[in-house]
Parts: C-alpha cells; structure tokens; sequence
C-alpha cells in the first residue's frame, strides 16, 4: 500500500510541477517590445507581394520599402499588430500573410494537414478492423507468398501511407511561423538575406557560389544579380557579367548598385557616354555609403568627366561633376576637377572662372591636395603669376602622402 | 457498405470539395488586376511638387484618373508623353482630371521630371507610401480611373495609352449611365 500511494506521489508532483512550468511560461510577461522591434516582427510575418520568397523584411524592392514605411507610420500612430495585419490583408490579400487566420478559404491550410491526418488514422483502423475480421473467416494461408500476392491490401497500405505522408508534408508547410524560403520538408534551407551577407564576406569563387544558390531561391534577386555579375566581371567574364547587371537593373531599376556596377564596366569598355548616362542617373538613387567610398576613392566620376571633356563634350563632363556635387557637397575633390575642366578648356573667360572653383574647393578643405596642385599649375602657366604658383607649390610640398600623379603632375611641368 | 467503399466515398467528396473550392477563389494575379474596382476610392491628398495642398474631395463630381509612378521606372517614364496628350486633350470644364502620385520616389527628382517633360496635373511626390498602400500598389505604372461619385471605376496595370484611357472612359460611362 505504501509503495503504491509513494508511486501515485511521484506522478502528481511531475503532474503539477509541469502544469505550473507551462502556465508560468505562458502567463510570465516578456518585456514589451520598442515600435522599431515590432516593425521588423510584423515586416517578417509578411511577405513581399512581388518577390518570390522573401518577407518584407528581406526585401529591397520599392513595394516593400513602401509597406514597411507604412507599418512604421502605423505602429508609431498607435495601431495594434491585429489592425496592421487585417490592414495589410485588405490591401494586398491573404497571399501575403505568412500566418493567416483561420477563417473563410485561407482557413483550409489549418484544417486540411489536422483532417488529413485524421482521415489517415481513421482509414488505417478501418483497414486493419476489415482484416482481423477477414482473417477469423478465412482459413489461414499456407505461408506468406500468398499474403504478398494479396495486392489489394497493399494498394491500401500504399494509399493510406501517401496520405499520411501528404499530411504530414501539409503540416510540416503551414504549422508555426516558418520563415520565407524554408524547406517543406524540415530542412530549413538559409535564407537569401543570410546567404547575401555570407556572399559579401566570401572570396570571389566562393562568393559566385553564394549567389547562385540566391538565384536559385529568388531568380529577381537584383542584389545577388548585381554581385554576381560583378564578380564574374571581376573574373574576365564581361558577357556575363552584363547579361546580370542589365538583369539586375530590369528587376529593380533603383537599385544603385547595380547602375555603379554597370557605370564602371561601360567606362572601362570605352562607352564613356553610357558610363556618363549611369552615374547620371546614380545621382537620382538613394546610394549606399560602400559604394559612394568604392566611386570616391577610385575618382571615377572625375575620371569619366575627364574622357568627357577629352572627347570635347564639356557641357556634359561638367554636368557630371555638378551633379556629384550637389549630391555630395564636401567633395572637394570633385569641385577641385571641376576648376580643373575648366582651366585646360583652352578658353580664357572659363579660365578665370576655374579660380573660382579651386577655391570653393579650398573653403571645403584647405589640404585638398588636387585644388592645390591645379591652382600652383593653373597660376604658373595660365596666368603667368609665379609668385602665387610658388605659394602653392610650397603648401604642396608640406602635405603628407600626396598623390603620385599629381607630384608627376607637377614635375612634369617644371613646378617641384 | 464495406469499409474500404465508405472510405473512398469520403475522400472522393472531399476532393471534389477541395477543387470545387480552390478553383472559384480568386487567384492573385486576377486580384492584381481587379483589386479595388467597385470600391470607394481610397483618400488622396498631400503637397505637390509646387508647393500647394490636393486633395481627391477637390475633384468630386468629375472623372479622374489617379496615376502612380516613379522616375527610376521605365513604362513610367515611356507612358509618360500618353499621360501628357491625354491631359491636354480634356475639355476644361468637363474632362477627366489627372493626379499623379510617385511610389518610393525622391521629391527633387520628381519635380526635375515634370520640369523637364511637361504636365500641368497636380502631382503628389513627399509622404506617398501610405497612398500606395491604400491603393494597394505593388508595382508601378499602375493607374485607376475614378467616377464622379467617387468609386473606382476601372484599373490599369502598366504603362497607359491616350487611346486606351479614352475607351476606357468612355465605356465607364456608359456603364455609369
């Protein structure tokens, strides 16, 4: 008697120590979550309705940017996680919750995985029921050759097992909150923002390899196109890398990347005009910071203007420069080569004007060593004022690290 | 009925149900081109790219066509120049009006873009996402020809021709009739 109550025992306190661990979990507050917390839960509870795959938090498109925005305005404004879902269900259609409710036809992705299931397990007790009462009327078979040959019984195995498998899949698909681009079958496969950071830290070949699995979830992944194609450009495969880059630019006109990509392939392809037309247009996008530093460090916007003017359209080379300019307006750099444009113009009044913008240049940085150099020059050979050059020429001599071509720039013409 | 025939029964009903079912739902692509026809057509209203306030009440009663666009995008800028003959061609006081909203647009370009290209409608380009997505805009050029009473009439999916908005409204009101 003792052992048995002491039995009993063990299995209510199990019993009531479980109860009380699920309902604490389930009643224990979380901290509340900030609005920037809560917009990135629900952009991830949604996906975007253009891309194939992807939730709105993954997404770059402008649709998604836009409904992001949108649940940003809504959630500061006050609305309930609730109001925003039913919000964007009415818009955009139940096809782009990831978690929908389970009334009306939407519903029917809940019902059907629990009904199949049910159906499966009631079809296999049937089955077995008719069996068992088949086997007490019929004599027992001599072995189990004739079992086997029993065919019947084993197209029924065979339908309830895919029935069972069907739902299980089903379940596997709608139950819990999975994210976009998880496997069906419990392989949950990375997802493309993942697999985009792993690709920006990856080595080239690595890197492509990335991509193609990307392409492979999203083939409109302008992102993972643009790479790509940069890549393989990177690699000598100048067909490719094109046919992605144009690809990328068709899928997402406003994705800048890809334009500064196609910017700098065009210019090193002699299509100055194009590479000209790109970062024209570069200008109108919103451009990330790794790439303003890939443009600026490599002075390709003074480069382009410079083949421009070369070429003799210096109205546009300079309406290049203007255009970087206004966009960025520290760039002393740029206001520098704009001074400098204007100085080898050949022409006297545009001369004179080039002062102006060497010392715009100056005001914004008085160590830019390209406004220095030009104005040493400028003063020296247009002007004929060497006692002014020579006060440049000093300054130039007392900056550290100047760049090469420019002190060959300066010997050359006699100055250092 | 044996357990075998009960059970092929149900799963035959349950199929036929099914199918019944998911193919007199509406597919997405179809709700894309259909999506708020017949309904009341969503507030618009903001500041223009000339510095003053539209709103969708200042053109009840008159036929309107709500145009939303980007500059970065192709078909837009293509549709562009139809917008322009279909505008200028409207008469003054009885023709269908023109709004244009930009989706994920930069203000200063939008203004560029008119500037240079013409068209006198009033253009909606600052706070636009909201718009959108009242609208229900996945993709643009996507344009909405709006009633009198305020109802949306008819929606267009990609770039627009004069010739196909005039027949449109057209037959929008002869259906209105």
């Amino acid at each position: 008697m003792k052992s048995f109550k002491t039995h009993h025992l063990i299995w209510v306190l199990f019993l009531i120590v479980a109860v009380l661990s699920l309902t604490f979990s389930v009643i224990s507050e979380s901290p509340p979550l900030t609005n920037s917390e809560r917009v990135s839960n629900l952009a991830s509870d949604f996906a975007c309705p253009v891309c194939d795959g992807q939730s709105l938090a993954e997404s770059d498109v402008p649709v998604a940017k836009t409904i992001r925005a949108t649940i940003s305005t809504m959630v500061d404004g006050g609305s309930s996680n609730e109001g925003i879902r039913k919000f964007l269900v009415s818009k955009f259609g139940e096809d782009i919750d990831y978690n929908p409710t389970g009334d009306g036809v939407t519903g029917l992705v809940w019902v059907i995985p629990v009904a199949a299931g049910i159906a499966a397990l009631f079809g296999t007790v049937l089955i077995l029921f008719s069996w068992m009462g088949k086997e007490r009327n019929v004599k027992k078979p001599a072995g189990k050759i004739s079992f086997m040959l029993n065919s019947s019984k084993w197209i029924w195995i065979a339908l309830v097992c895919t029935l069972a498998i069907g739902a299980g899949f089903l379940v596997a698909k709608t139950a819990g909150s999975r994210n976009s681009g998880d496997a069906i079958s419990g392989e949950i496969r990375m997802s493309p923002r993942t697999l985009l950071i792993e690709a920006a830290v990856a080595p080239r070949e690595e890197a492509i390899e990335i991509y193609n699995q990307v392409l492979e979830l999203q083939p409109s992944n302008a992102e993972a196109l643009a790479y790509r194609g940069w890549m393989l450009w990177l690699g000598g495969e100048l067909e490719n890398s094109l046919s992605d880059i144009e690809s990328s630019i068709i899928f997402d006109p406003s994705y800048p990347d890809a334009r500064a990509f196609h910017a700098i392939i065009n210019f090193r392809e002699g299509k100055i005009l194009e590479a000209s037309k790109d970062l024209l247009f570069l200008d109108s996008l919103n451009v990330s910071p790794v790439i303003k530093d890939l443009l600026a460090s490599s002075r390709f916007r003074e480069s382009v203007s410079s083949e421009l003017a070369r070429s003799g359209d210096l109205l546009l080379a300079l309406e290049l420069v203007d255009s970087g300019a206004e966009n960025d307006p520290t760039n002393s750099s740029l206001l520098a080569h704009r001074g400098w444009l204007l100085a080898v113009s050949g022409d006297q009044q545009l001369a004179e004007l080039s002062l102006i913008s060497l010392d715009m240049s100056l005001d914004v940085n008085p160590q830019d060593p390209y406004a220095i150099a030009y104005k040493a020059l400028i003063e020296a050979k247009i002007f004929e004022k060497m006692n002014s050059s020579e006060k440049y020429v000093e300054q130039f001599k007392t900056l550290p690290n100047p760049p090469v071509e420019l002190v060959e720039l300066l010997k050359s013409e006699g100055l250092l | 009925m044996s357990p075998s025939k009960t059970a092929s029964v149900v799963v035959a009903i349950a199929t036929i149900f099914l199918v019944g079912i998911l193919a007199t739902s509406e597919s997405g692509v179809e709700r894309m081109r259909t999506h708020l026809v017949g309904e009341v057509a969503p507030p618009i209203s903001g500041e223009t790219i000339d510095g003053s306030y539209w709103s969708l009440d200042e053109v009840k009663g008159r036929w309107l066509l709500v145009n939303f666009f980007s500059t970065t995008c192709i078909p837009c800028v293509e549709e562009h120049p139809e917008l322009l003959s279909f505008s200028e061609n409207q008469p003054i006081d009885t023709g269908v009006r023109v709004v244009s909203v930009a989706f994920d647009d930069n203000p200063l370009s939008v203004q560029a873009f008119f500037e240079k290209n013409g068209g006198e409608w009033p253009v909606l380009a600052r706070d636009t996402a909201r718009m959108s997505v009242d609208w229900g805009v996945v993709a643009v050029p996507e344009s909405y020809l709006v009633s009198p009473a305020g109802f949306v009439s008819a929606k267009i999916v990609g770039g627009v021709k004069r010739n196909e908005i005039e027949n449109l409204v057209l037959r929008a009101k002869r259906k209105s009739k």
